[in-house]
């Protein structure tokens, strides 16, 4: 479970005196056996709020805990409970798939047999026996993000967090993955996923928290969104909740 | 220790496969440095000290018949005489000719009388062995009309001695180490040079690379401390920096057999002794390179930026080099605890005594463990603020 209070975050410009506001005031909380969406704009704060959760930047002020976990003094408690893939992960191009899945599962403090078994299971949800034992050089964006998600996965973390985990996948990629994360809410892990996808999210997220300009401006079931904004198509629910107009359709 | 030893091997591991990290690592430092450094200097000295001494040298002479006794003479000191050739001026320009010696037509007469008689050396100043031959061949007629004139007052029943005033007596107190400290310098800048191209892409590769390709987020939300990454980068990085330390030190001890014994005077060959010692001593280099390596790719936001900071960074290992080498500096005292120049002097040392004096070793052992430590203190800072993720 995530749970996140008045998260603040920003960097210094370049060449600025005022300092970039990333994230203003992010309040969330994604419970066990549910996909929770984070929605928002590019530039909104989506990634740097994911950051701060999975401990690898600091709030400069608020306070969140994962599983219990505080992301400040239990930063490395924290990162063994979370499976993450960030925006457009990166893997080793000179391994193969396996390669750079049993390398995360070693740092995540698994066995090399244990490490092999779990990943015969990922190949299978997957559906990854035709890449597994390639080299990732050249690999699609696709075969990436699935290289990246079973990394994620490698070590069964209790809470997952993804950020825009659909990006650069095809339909058939794309459905394949709703599945895999609907599986694994069922099974009760908590799955946080950043997206910036109307469908991604109304057809995946059992909870969703609209972000903009670095505050969450709404966080409700995807109906209850619907509801509070008086909309019956959720793009236009979006829209009127980060305060936008409907003009521009 | 465990993670730390999981990101070196795979680090190495994902290194081997890259046939530039393998090449600098492995060929240029061993085999392609060695062979373009070492090979002309065994080339020239081969010949200086195997040529140079017994094979006979050959002049072309213009009227040979007019001295027949200088050309007897001369070739009493191996030096053969054969006729010049009538464009000999253009020959010796093309460098198709080293030396011409023109006997003066009147020579015969003017040497019967007892006058100065002419010789004439042609040669070109721009052509290194017709210089060499000419200082030669000086000395030679020099030497002749010496004797010859000693002969004359002799003969005139005068003591030759007359005509020295000063008797001029040569003491070279020097222990002809010139050779030894030369090999020292030489293979210390190989060495370094090796080892700083043997971790260069390695490190970008760890550092700037990985940030590049997007893998150092995900590597980052693992459970593992900043500091278990950086070491495990960080020996990766140095074991490559090792493997290209090792490989001119075998190379060189191969190649030293074909240096002549003579190029290194008193000090003599430097035997396997010699540069186990020196490899030892070096050891702390080792780790200051490849932290160095690292603590300058590490701060780079790409591949591209890496090569161009460790590209201009590179010219520090190489400052001693050129220091000692076109220099006067004083090297004494304090000098031997700089990182780097205290392993320049060491090797020196080394080489020209044939042993160590450890109590001038380790200090600069110390300061160059010391500065690897500062270095990697430098990386481990940069990971422990995610290299400015955000």
């Amino acid at each position: 479970m995530i749970e996140a209070q008045a998260l603040a975050k920003r960097f210094p410009q370049k060449g600025r005196k005022a300092p970039l506001v990333a994230v203003r005031d992010v309040s969330l909380r994604a419970e066990d056996g549910n996909i929770t969406g984070l929605l928002g704009p590019n530039g909104a704060g989506k990634s740097t709020t994911l950051r701060m959760l999975t401990g690898l930047i600091p709030p400069d002020s608020g306070s969140a805990r994962v599983d219990g976990w505080d992301i400040g003094s239990d930063a490395l408690k924290v990162r063994q409970n979370i499976g993450y893939l960030p925006h457009n992960a990166g893997i080793y191009p000179r391994l193969s798939a396996r390669e750079n899945i049993v390398y995360f599962a070693q740092l995540s403090g698994m066995g090399k047999t244990q490490a092999e078994a779990r990943i015969d299971e990922l190949v299978e949800l997957l559906g990854m026996d035709d890449i597994i034992d390639r080299r990732t050089e050249g690999f699609s964006q696709g075969q990436r993000t699935k290289v990246g998600l079973a990394r994620a996965l490698v070590h069964e973390p209790q809470t997952l967090v993804l950020d825009e985990p659909t990006n650069g996948l095809d339909v058939m990629a794309t459905r394949k993955l709703r599945m895999v994360l609907r599986q694994l809410r069922d099974r009760g892990h908590c799955i946080l996923v950043s997206s910036h996808i109307m469908q991604d999210v109304t057809l995946l997220c059992d909870q969703v928290a609209i972000i903009n300009e670095g505050v969450i401006a709404m966080e409700d079931s995807v109906a209850g969104i619907l509801e509070k904004t008086g909309q019956t198509d959720f793009e236009d629910a979006f829209v009127v909740a980060i305060g936008e107009s409907l003009e521009n359709r | 220790m465990r993670r730390i030893g999981i990101i070196a091997r795979k680090e190495i591991r994902d290194n081997l496969r890259d046939k530039r990290s393998m090449f600098f690592a492995l060929v240029y430092g061993s085999l392609l440095m060695p062979a373009l450094i070492l090979g002309p200097l065994i080339y020239s000295l081969q010949e200086a000290f195997t040529e140079g001494y017994e094979q006979p040298k050959k002049i072309h002479v213009i009227g040979e018949e007019r001295a027949p006794n200088l050309i007897r003479h001369l070739h009493g000191r191996n030096i053969d005489a054969d006729p010049a050739p009538e464009n000999f001026r253009e020959q010796l320009r093309n460098e198709e000719l080293d030396i011409v010696l023109d006997i003066a037509e009147h020579y015969p007469e003017r040497f019967s009388s007892g006058q100065p008689a002419r010789v004439t050396l042609h040669y070109n100043r721009d052509n290194g062995s017709s210089q060499s031959l000419f200082w030669q061949i000086r000395a030679e007629l020099e030497s002749y009309s010496h004797s010859l004139a000693a002969q004359r007052l002799l003969v005139r029943g005068h003591n030759p001695e007359i005509l020295e005033t000063l008797e001029l007596v040569e003491s070279d107190v020097s222990r002809e180490e010139v050779g030894a400290g030369m090999i020292a310098t030489m293979l210390m800048f190989m060495v370094t040079l090796s080892m700083t191209m043997g971790g260069f892409y390695l490190a970008v590769d760890t550092t700037a690379g990985e940030r590049e390709r997007l893998s150092l987020e995900p590597l980052l939300s693992l459970a593992v401390s900043r500091l278990d990454i950086a070491l495990g980068k960080c020996l990766a990085i140095i074991a490559f920096v090792f493997l290209a330390y090792i490989g001119p030190l075998i190379s060189t001890s191969v190649l030293l057999p074909f240096i002549p014994e003579g190029f290194f005077g008193n000090a003599g060959r430097p035997t396997l002794t010699t540069l186990a010692t020196l490899f030892t001593v070096n050891l702390p280099l080792v780790l200051m390179i490849g932290t160095f390596l690292m603590a300058v790719a590490v701060h780079a936001k790409s591949i591209k930026e890496a090569q161009t900071q460790l590209g201009f960074a590179m010219l520090v290992p190489m400052a001693p080099f050129f220091i000692i080498q076109f220099t006067n500096m004083d090297l004494d005292g304090q000098a031997q605890l700089i990182p780097l120049l205290s392993q320049y002097l060491l090797a020196s040392e080394l080489l020209i005594d044939g042993k160590l004096n450890w109590h001038n070793a380790l200090p600069g052992m110390v300061t160059t463990s010391a500065a690897a430590l500062v270095f990697f203190l430098i990386s481990v800072r940069a990971y422990k603020r995610n290299l400015g993720l955000g």
